[in-house]
């Protein structure tokens, strides 16, 4: 078409090329190394086709280690940056501001708050089946966060029109007040309870099995598919709301959209690792950066970039402290945290030049 | 094509009240097909709601609007805005999108066609005067230049091979940014549109431009339309004191009636 889209895909390709790659790095850390040919070699055997690139016989265990632990690790991070590049991408659209995170639409603290009652819960009623923490603790966590954030939009309906604002002060208030009962729930906690919520709360790809793997497919692939559908409305939404509509576009509809979609996707990725933050916020600034403001090529973009950070984040946590494993939400904030303060810096710097 | 009538936008006592505040009241007027009207008053007198309510934004507290013999609100949004377009007061961008993005936008309501929307940007970049700024960052952009990029934006939006008949542009406040030549080259731009059918309404302050350059101005004092016609029947120093509360004279400055304030 012209030299921008051609120059675009190259830069989608090569972001895919390094994403395959770091998957595939990372795929070899662990207490057993296990070089990158073998686990090609391992990959396209489970799919029948033997390519011996190591020319050497794997151990059973070796497979085992690569399909049923590394592969479904790395998957899920791989959907869980995907889940949280997007979802940051479309709320700072729906907010008209870069410096929202996903959280602001109050679903981290409403999970929170189900994860926590999970963890008491359970001890109480001596559940001592892990199945059951591993299975109730996804499903309340979701319905948790759902529930904060039908809160946090059903507050911000004014005569019939969502208003932006109100949903922006309602989000915080939500928060502060989510945070009033995981107070609450921490203080009656005991110990061993106190430190399982601590951990889930730092975020963890550890749980990663092939079921959780398709659950979170399934659960975010059409929430995936609206948004890159929703391209290049969000663009003209950027104009403002009324001028959007003067355009045609009905703003209700893509409003409520935005939010019910990324709160399922923030939703699947908070149940099943927890809090992994800083991803959502800092990912579609730096495709912003690099591919301009366009969403149509800041929601690819913020899927792949995702999914890269989410990937490179994990390696480091695993080899950091290695043979043990620092939480993944310690990574993405020690990295997160300083760029949002440049983000800051930098943005004051701009608003004094838009005057 | 229906041949009957060359009313484009009747508006029937309309009144528009929020939260028990009235802010628009039995307001009444028409307007033909290829007119240029100005809408003029003090501040707060209502004349930026009285546009929003003609633009389907908001919806009267009494009385209706129709826009080609329909009623405003049983329009689809999306049918409408093939035909009337809206240039708001103040916008603001908060994302560092491009000139020509911008102005592409105006393209939404149409079926996507990259050569002839192209073709569309080009030509509306050369009328607005904006070569200079072709790739440039719209945050980056003085008030006039983002005024003028906007106004190209709705240009484009209602953009037409050959002619503007039935088509209505509804700009508030369209030259309070512009320099004096940007200012007189949109009002020669209007013209031009008018000449091929267009028909305009818009919000003006400068009394003058509102006299030079439209067919029929309406004057808002307090919540009302006190005076509505042809600017020549309208424009006179009594209507005018009466609505601002001030004291000029007019001077005549040509034989067809023309008339210029004298401050």
């Amino acid at each position: 078409m012209n030299k921008k889209y051609e120059k675009n895909t190259i830069i989608f390709l090569i972001g895919l090329f390094l994403l395959a790659i770091i998957s595939l790095v990372s795929t070899t850390i662990g207490p057993v190394k296990i070089s990158i040919l073998q686990i090609i070699d391992i990959l396209f055997e489970s799919i029948n086709i033997n390519t011996n690139l190591s020319s050497s016989e794997i151990s059973q265990a070796f497979k085992t280690v690569v399909i049923d632990i590394r592969l479904p690790r790395i998957l899920m991070g791989i959907i869980v940056g995907i889940a949280l590049g997007i979802s940051g991408a479309i709320l700072q659209g729906l907010f008209r501001n870069p410096l929202i995170d996903p959280g602001f639409i109050g679903v981290s603290s409403g999970a929170a708050i189900g994860a926590m009652f999970v963890i008491m819960f359970s001890q109480l009623i001596a559940i001592e089946n892990n199945f059951y923490i591993q299975f109730l603790l996804p499903v309340f966590a979701m319905s948790g966060g759902l529930s904060t954030t039908i809160l946090v939009y059903k507050m911000s309906q004014m005569s019939g029109k969502t208003n932006i604002m109100a949903m922006l002060l309602s989000g915080i208030a939500v928060n502060a007040f989510s945070g009033s009962i995981i107070g609450f729930l921490v203080y009656r906690a005991s110990d061993m309870e106190l430190r399982s919520f601590t951990f889930w709360t730092l975020g963890s790809l550890d749980n990663s099995n092939w079921l959780i793997v398709s659950i979170a497919i399934v659960a975010i692939l059409i929430p995936i598919i609206i948004s890159i559908n929703l391209r290049k409305k969000l663009d003209i939404f950027m104009l403002g709301d009324a001028e959007a509509g003067y355009l045609g576009l009905n703003i209700e509809k893509l409003k409520k959209r935005i939010i019910f979609i990324s709160a399922l996707m923030v939703g699947v990725t908070v149940a099943f690792c927890g809090m992994i933050g800083f991803i959502g916020l800092v990912t579609p600034h730096l495709v912003r950066l690099i591919m301009g403001p366009s969403h149509k090529t800041l929601i690819f973009g913020s899927a792949i970039l995702g999914a890269i950070i989410l990937i490179l984040a994990d390696f480091i946590s695993r080899i950091i402290i290695a043979p043990a494993q620092l939480p993944i939400g310690i990574i993405t904030s020690a990295l997160g945290a300083p760029f949002f303060l440049w983000l800051i810096v930098s943005q004051k710097q701009k608003i004094r030049y838009e005057k | 094509m229906k041949n009957k009538s060359t009313n484009i936008l009747t508006v029937v006592d309309v009144s528009y009240e929020i939260n028990d505040i009235t802010i628009n009241k039995g307001i009444n007027f028409n307007i033909n097909l290829g007119e240029i009207v100005s809408i003029i008053g003090p501040n707060g007198s209502g004349k930026t709601t009285l546009l929003r309510l003609i633009s389907g934004d908001i919806v009267p507290s009494y009385g209706n609007i129709k826009f080609r013999e329909k009623d405003l609100n049983n329009y689809d949004p999306k049918e409408i805005s093939t035909m009337r377009a809206v240039l708001p007061q103040n916008s603001h961008i908060s994302f560092p999108f491009t000139v020509n993005e911008i102005i592409q936008m105006g393209r939404f309501p149409h079926p996507e066609n990259y050569k002839s929307d192209k073709t569309i940007v080009d030509d509306l970049i050369k009328t607005f005067d904006l070569n200079d700024f072709l790739g440039r960052d719209f945050t980056s952009l003085s008030g006039g230049e983002k005024q003028r990029v906007q106004l190209a934006r709705v240009f484009a939006q209602i953009w037409s091979e050959d002619s503007y008949n039935g088509k209505l542009l509804v700009l508030d406040e369209p030259t309070s940014f512009l320099d004096i030549k940007h200012q007189l080259d949109f009002f020669e731009i209007i013209n031009d549109f008018k000449n091929n059918g267009l028909t305009i309404i818009m919000v003006l302050h400068d009394i003058n431009h509102a006299s030079s350059f439209s067919d029929k101005i309406g004057m808002m004092k307090k919540t009302e339309l006190i005076y509505f016609g042809d600017t020549r029947d309208v424009i006179n120093s009594q209507n005018l004191n009466d609505v601002f509360d001030i004291n000029l004279k007019l001077i005549n400055i040509d034989s067809n009636g023309k008339k210029l304030i004298y401050l």
